[in-house]
């Protein structure tokens, strides 16, 4: 981990690691249905506390549903999500999870600045937390910080979205394909991100097309029509994106 | 356990008041002043016109003692129906997430960090619960003014009791949907509830002793003919739903939320385009209405080779949800009632009856309206784009008719007279054809080749065509009905029947000019063009 890492996550709200006997994500025989359509049938997952986790499989393979149910923006047909131990609509819940979906959610008329303060304080910061100004660095945003991410191209928004997830405090990590629009020093920036905070004892949970990525994590989980089909470690996990 | 504290509510809402206002400061620095006051100015003159020719129609000659008894005997129920349709629109709004449309990026940011959601939400929903109550407040104080020109009573006293009842029951409605939304309690409970309620006053309106709780309520209405106070309850209860709604607010669905933030947006800007094709699509995905895997019946492979148009389109049919079949059927029984009362005398029922088959028209257009949306595609076919979209006219054409066979067969069980066997396969037909017409024009005109005409138009000149534009086609499935007019107006000298026939046979040359243009309009828009010098597709 980087000394900025390691001065990040102290003013972002002292997260650390310790024992755990509660998973820090923990899917129980979840059921998703749209009408007649199964998007995900009976998946059950735990995630321990300071896992990584790479989530893979083709187009409608059912990661996005899983993620949503766990970032708590879907709700279960059946089953249930846990987020250390708690139900993923609760306050703790919210506290300790940060969501980045695979499109960039932000404000039209908020600036970069405006955004990532606005969250920071949202999640119980002052706004003015010294990772605001690494973050912006980081990612290449320090001259526009100023600026409308409404007037970005998408892999400046999809910068601008990283910032935000990451500005504030959490435990869990939810990320869906992280590297859409980016180039490739917002592309290394995302993953050293993405490693400082397993570093430091968040659990981290990516879906990704990705196949360059995925040894850097703990293990692998492969969907395939809404199934989990495998669950273990992540070499051998490009043949079952070829074939799954 | 990796620790991450949950802030304080205090803490987290602050921060949620500053987000907004600031966002209110740049929106306020952004806002065209000139155009907001020209918004207002002809908001104005458009209401002002509107009243003044309500007025004109209502006229002001007092009506004699027993229509103010027959007014003081059915008034209620239709003021107690009113309230029910508003309630039972207020708990299904309620039932997809409404009534609030978050934002979606308030929905992502706000919602799901670790706010007190129903403190966040405060204030966007006091926000609609003030607009609504306001809406009520005018539109119905205005209805009681019209009403004191022919009634006894003061207009002061039918402005304030048209007022008073026009803001509860919106504060009922949007405080049920609230309380709906939040899911305090299983949402069958509510559903069920206004749909008993609503049945409830349809049985009042009909003729039955009047019992339902609504149409005590709406006595509020006719408060300077005598007041009762059984009519009271219903401002305990709007207050009560409004305010009890506002304090749980919180308990909305977020996915509900997501979906109607992604949809009310585009609903709202094809409202302002008058595009109802648009509207009734958006509709149906705000609702979750999704085709049926498992069709409903195959059709055979020798009729799909010979007609592969139709069997497309059928095929579309075949994949409607239960819904969407039902919704057809009651708008099919709801014109055949609309037609049973004009039977009756009540001639306004015409536009009830026009509407229903102009939204039924519009849902089984579907297949048109898909390929109107992909213009490309159609080009690349081996046919003349006028004979598809003709083509595309008869299943709509079968839907439509068996829904006036619907709605006949009710008519017939609420009255079985005779009459209703004769004349009522006549205004099937028109009333049919009519529905397809009309949902065809809707369509059509809302394609780019029909809307680019309008670009260049002087203001003059855009204003009308937009106008006609926006009511031609409803109007077409209204004129489907005239024979039904005709018949009720003939029936105590003339054969109803032949008089029907007659009407029925100048509303058929009506669709076939409808028809005869789908036939030749992108003809007629591509001679127009070369003629012009530009380019042709």
């Amino acid at each position: 981990m980087s000394a900025e890492g390691a001065k990040r996550r102290k003013s972002g709200g002292g997260r650390r690691r310790e024992p755990e006997a509660i998973p820090a994500v923990r899917v129980d025989g979840l059921v998703k249905e749209y009408g007649e359509v199964t998007a995900l049938a009976e998946v059950s997952i735990d995630v321990a506390a300071g896992e990584s986790i790479v989530l893979v499989g083709h187009n409608g393979s059912g990661k996005s549903t899983l993620l949503g149910l766990i970032a708590g923006t879907l709700e279960p047909t059946d089953g249930s999500v846990a987020i250390h131990g708690q139900a993923p609509d609760t306050m703790a819940a919210r506290a300790m999870r940060s969501w980045l979906p695979d499109a960039p959610v932000l404000y039209d008329d908020l600036t970069v600045d405006e955004h990532l303060r606005f969250v920071a304080r949202l999640h119980g910061g002052s706004g003015d937390e010294p990772v605001i100004d690494e973050l912006v660095e980081r990612l290449g945003l320090a001259e526009r910080r100023d600026q409308l991410p409404s007037q970005f191209s998408r892999g400046l928004r999809q910068k601008t979205a990283i910032a935000v997830a990451l500005c504030r405090p959490f435990s869990v990590l939810l990320v869906d394909e992280p590297f859409v629009g980016l180039d490739a020093a917002g592309r290394a920036a995302m993953l050293d991100l993405l490693s400082e905070a397993h570093a430091d004892g968040s659990t981290v949970v990516v879906a990704t097309h990705d196949p360059a990525v995925l040894e850097r994590f703990d293990r692998g989980l492969v969907m395939s029509n809404g199934e989990l089909v495998h669950d273990g470690p992540t070499t051998g996990l490009p043949d079952w994106l070829g074939g799954a | 356990m990796t620790a991450v504290a949950v802030p304080g509510v205090e803490q987290t809402h602050d921060a949620a008041v500053d987000l907004r206002a600031t966002r209110r400061r740049r929106r306020l620095g952004d806002t065209q002043w000139g155009d907001l006051a020209y918004r207002v100015y002809t908001t104005a003159m458009v209401s002002f016109t509107i009243l003044v020719l309500l007025s004109g129609w209502v006229g002001d000659s007092q009506v004699d003692a027993a229509a103010v008894r027959s007014v003081q005997d059915v008034g209620p129920a239709w003021a107690g129906l009113l309230l029910a349709v508003a309630l039972l629109g207020g708990v299904r709004s309620g039932s997809r997430g409404g009534p609030l449309a978050l934002e979606g990026t308030d929905v992502h940011h706000l919602l799901l960090a670790p706010t007190n959601r129903s403190l966040t939400l405060r204030r966007p929903t006091v926000g609609v619960l003030g607009y609504g109550a306001l809406t009520g407040l005018v539109t119905m104080g205005m209805v009681g003014l019209l009403m004191s020109q022919r009634l006894p009573g003061g207009p002061t006293a039918w402005m304030a009791s048209g007022a008073v009842f026009g803001a509860a029951m919106a504060a009922l409605a949007l405080g049920s949907a609230l309380l709906t939304s939040s899911r305090v309690m299983p949402r069958a409970v509510p559903v069920l509830t206004a749909w008993v309620l609503a049945l409830w006053a349809v049985a009042d309106v009909a003729g039955y002793r009047p019992t339902a709780p609504t149409t005590y309520a709406g006595r509020m209405l006719f408060w300077p003919l005598g007041s009762d106070a059984r009519a009271a309850p219903l401002l305990v209860l709007a207050v009560a739903a409004a305010v009890i709604g506002t304090l749980v607010v919180g308990g909305l669905s977020i996915e509900a939320a997501r979906r109607r933030t992604l949809l009310v947006g585009q609903l709202r800007f094809a409202v302002t385009q008058q595009d109802m094709r648009s509207v009734v699509l958006l509709r149906r995905q705000l609702a979750a209405e999704r085709p049926r895997n498992r069709p409903w019946f195959k059709v055979p492979r020798s009729f799909g080779r010979r007609f592969p148009v139709t069997t497309r389109d059928l095929q579309s049919v075949a994949h409607w949800p239960p819904i969407r079949l039902l919704r057809v059927a009651v708008l099919g029984a709801g014109a055949g009632l609309a037609v049973r009362g004009i039977w009756q005398g009540t001639t306004p029922l015409i536009l009830v009856a026009g509407l229903a088959a102009f939204i039924v028209g519009l849902d089984a257009t579907e297949p048109l309206a898909q390929d109107v949306d992909h213009p490309t595609l159609v080009a690349s076919l081996p046919v003349a784009e006028g004979v598809l979209m003709l083509r595309h006219l008869v299943q709509p054409v079968i839907v439509a008719l068996l829904a006036g066979v619907v709605g006949l067969v009710v008519a017939w069980a609420v009255d079985p007279a005779p009459e209703v066997l004769r004349v009522g396969p006549v205004i099937v037909v028109t009333g049919a054809l009519g529905a397809v017409a009309s949902a065809a024009v809707s369509v059509l005109y809302g394609s780019g080749q029909d809307n680019s005409a309008g670009v260049l138009m002087m203001p003059e000149v855009a204003g009308p065509r937009l106008v006609i534009r926006t009511a031609w086609p409803p109007t077409v499935a209204i004129i489907g009905f005239l024979p039904a007019l005709a018949a009720a107006r003939a029936r105590s000298g003339t054969d109803a029947v032949g008089v029907a026939v007659t009407v029925g046979l100048a509303v058929l040359v009506l669709v076939a000019m409808v028809f005869t243009w789908v036939r030749f309009r992108a003809d007629l828009h591509r001679a127009l063009a070369e003629s012009m010098g530009g380019a042709t597709t």
